[in-house]
């Protein structure tokens, strides 16, 4: 049915220009002081009042533009309703995130790729915790209380994926005697 | 200030981090502070502050990915409203049911968390926490499915379980809080335990940890068992063990309390460890294969003869492996995620 494939078409359109402008978004809401689930929250927001909007994007000069001041509304209103005040720092509308502008060079390029698909494969938990800690920024005490996982877990999880990055480096292989003084464990 | 850091106390500083990967004021003045006390360590903070900032590029696409396919997941959500709003001209009373279900959908995102979806699956390997609609923490053990009853969220507590979890029920007197599973119903009010019914299992378990809970038999719908603090109840292939012939005879026993740290073996995977309490070695690579998602095949000349207790916290498997050989011997081979098993060859091990 045209309708509804015209209608996926204008979603694919929309989750696009989300996936596009989300980088810098997140981190004019991080700079700003905002939790990183209302930042996204009101990312959502933003985006789902343009296609509330029947924005027509061919009559927009500069869509980043629009785009960022829509979304610094929308976390200004929800600072006010929470009857804050912040100061959006506004010298992200024209430049992306730092890391997007950086030059890499080659060796530097060949490091992040090689990063990068060692996070990949890391065990699904490993991979959230680094995401929360070092993206969204969380302490381990928000992040305890974002997953439910225990502090000890927190820091296994994270540790295990820093020393499978090579970010850290792993431990010194240990002898099976020192190992087993580690365990409680006892033979039947 | 005293202290120096070492690169590792660097990387996982949370100061640290908003410092490499935001404009915080506070994160970038204690940071300054520290490099005029210690100006001998700016090499080693700059090169801290390049890794970290070199993990936050390698982050950002892949959270602006999983950002973005959330967005089209509520959008997919939301298609009968688009509809409306891309393909008819609005009506004035099409608006105003656009704008009521719109300015339902901020009210509800803006005053409670996202719902849960209606069934909640962990992988092999990988174990999950979540809190439900009603306040009730659930762990889900490795390779388990739960399902949610349609109108949980309107106070109908009813949720079915494949595999195993840990559950801490939130108290509510007026709704009782109810767990399908294959073999055994358990209904509770407020309370702590651990239910394990893997389908591919011959038992289905039930630990209670603390508070009351009622079982009732899928077998004998009539008749309920309570069960008491650090009790459980083990089910055989959807029976209670039969070693007494009176068929309403109940096989209640405590559960296993390691003396040594206090630990329940029932749930110790809830706090991240492996126990196994004087289990044959069947049962234990049955643990290791949900444990680390692997296919264990075990020699049966030693599969029921070998017997361990053990806790294992955050070995990898060949580790977990090499220990177990330690304890009485045999040989294993890893391929992938498939592991074999097998009984120790007397010329080798002289």
């Amino acid at each position: 049915m045209p309708r509804s494939s015209n209608t996926t078409d204008s979603n694919e359109q929309y989750v696009a220009l989300y996936r596009q402008h989300y980088p810098y978004l997140f981190k004019t809401g991080q700079n700003a002081g905002f939790a990183p689930d209302i930042i996204k929250d009101l990312i959502n927001q933003t985006f789902l009042a343009f296609i509330e909007k029947h924005i027509d994007w061919s009559q927009i000069d500069q869509p980043k533009f629009y785009i960022a001041s829509s979304f610094k509304n929308k976390l200004t209103d929800y600072a006010r309703s929470k009857g804050k005040t912040y100061t959006i720092p506004d010298t992200e509308t024209t430049d992306d995130s730092i890391e997007e502008k950086i030059i890499l060079t080659e060796e530097a390029e060949q490091l992040k790729a090689q990063m990068q698909q060692a996070y990949l494969a890391l065990p699904p938990r490993c991979r959230l915790v680094i995401r929360l800690k070092y993206y969204e920024g969380l302490t381990h005490d928000q992040i305890a209380a974002q997953t439910g996982l225990s502090h000890r877990s927190i820091y296994n999880n994270l540790s295990e994926g820093l020393k499978a990055m090579r970010l850290l480096l792993a431990d010194k292989p240990q002898r099976p005697g020192q190992l087993l003084s580690l365990l409680a464990l006892c033979i039947v | 200030m005293t202290k120096i850091y070492t690169y590792e106390e660097l990387i996982t500083h949370d100061t640290f981090i908003a410092w490499c990967t935001t404009q915080n004021a506070d994160a970038a003045q204690y940071w300054a502070t520290y490099l005029s006390h210690f100006p001998g360590e700016t090499a080693h903070v700059e090169k801290a502050r390049q890794t970290v900032q070199q993990l936050h590029a390698v982050l950002t696409p892949l959270a602006a990915d999983e950002a973005a396919s959330e967005f089209r997941q509520l959008l997919e959500s939301q298609q009968p409203n688009t509809l409306h709003i891309w393909y008819k001209r609005i009506a004035v009373a099409a608006a105003i049911a656009v704008t009521v279900t719109a300015g339902a959908w901020y009210w509800q995102h803006t005053t409670q968390k996202p719902a849960l979806p209606e069934v909640v699956q962990s992988l092999p390997g990988e174990r999950k926490s979540l809190v439900l609609a009603d306040g009730t923490k659930v762990n889900l053990n490795v390779n388990s499915q739960l399902q949610l009853h349609p109108q949980f969220k309107q106070g109908v507590r009813e949720i079915t379980l494949q595999g195993e979890a840990f559950f801490d029920v939130h108290q509510d007197a007026q709704h009782p809080f109810i767990i399908h599973t294959t073999h055994m119903d358990v209904k509770v009010l407020g309370t702590t335990f651990n239910i394990m019914a893997y389908q591919n299992d011959t038992k289905t378990e039930t630990s209670l940890i603390s508070g009351a809970v009622e079982i009732t038999l899928k077998s004998k719908p009539g008749n309920h068992i309570v069960l008491k603090p650090n009790e459980k109840i083990t089910l055989e292939n959807g029976v209670l063990p039969a070693n007494n012939s009176n068929s309403m005879a109940i096989q209640v026993s405590k559960t296993s309390l390691q003396s040594k740290n206090q630990l329940i073996a029932e749930t110790a995977w809830t706090n991240d460890k492996l126990a196994f309490n004087d289990e044959t070695l069947a049962e234990v690579a049955h643990k290791l294969e949900r444990w680390y998602g692997v296919q264990i095949q075990v020699d049966s000349t030693i599969a029921d003869n070998y017997h361990y207790t053990a806790v294992f916290e955050k070995e990898t498997l060949p580790q977990t492996l090499h220990i177990l050989q330690l304890i009485l011997p045999f040989q294993y081979t890893i391929h992938g995620t498939e592991v074999k098993i097998s009984k120790q060859n007397i010329n080798q091990s002289n």
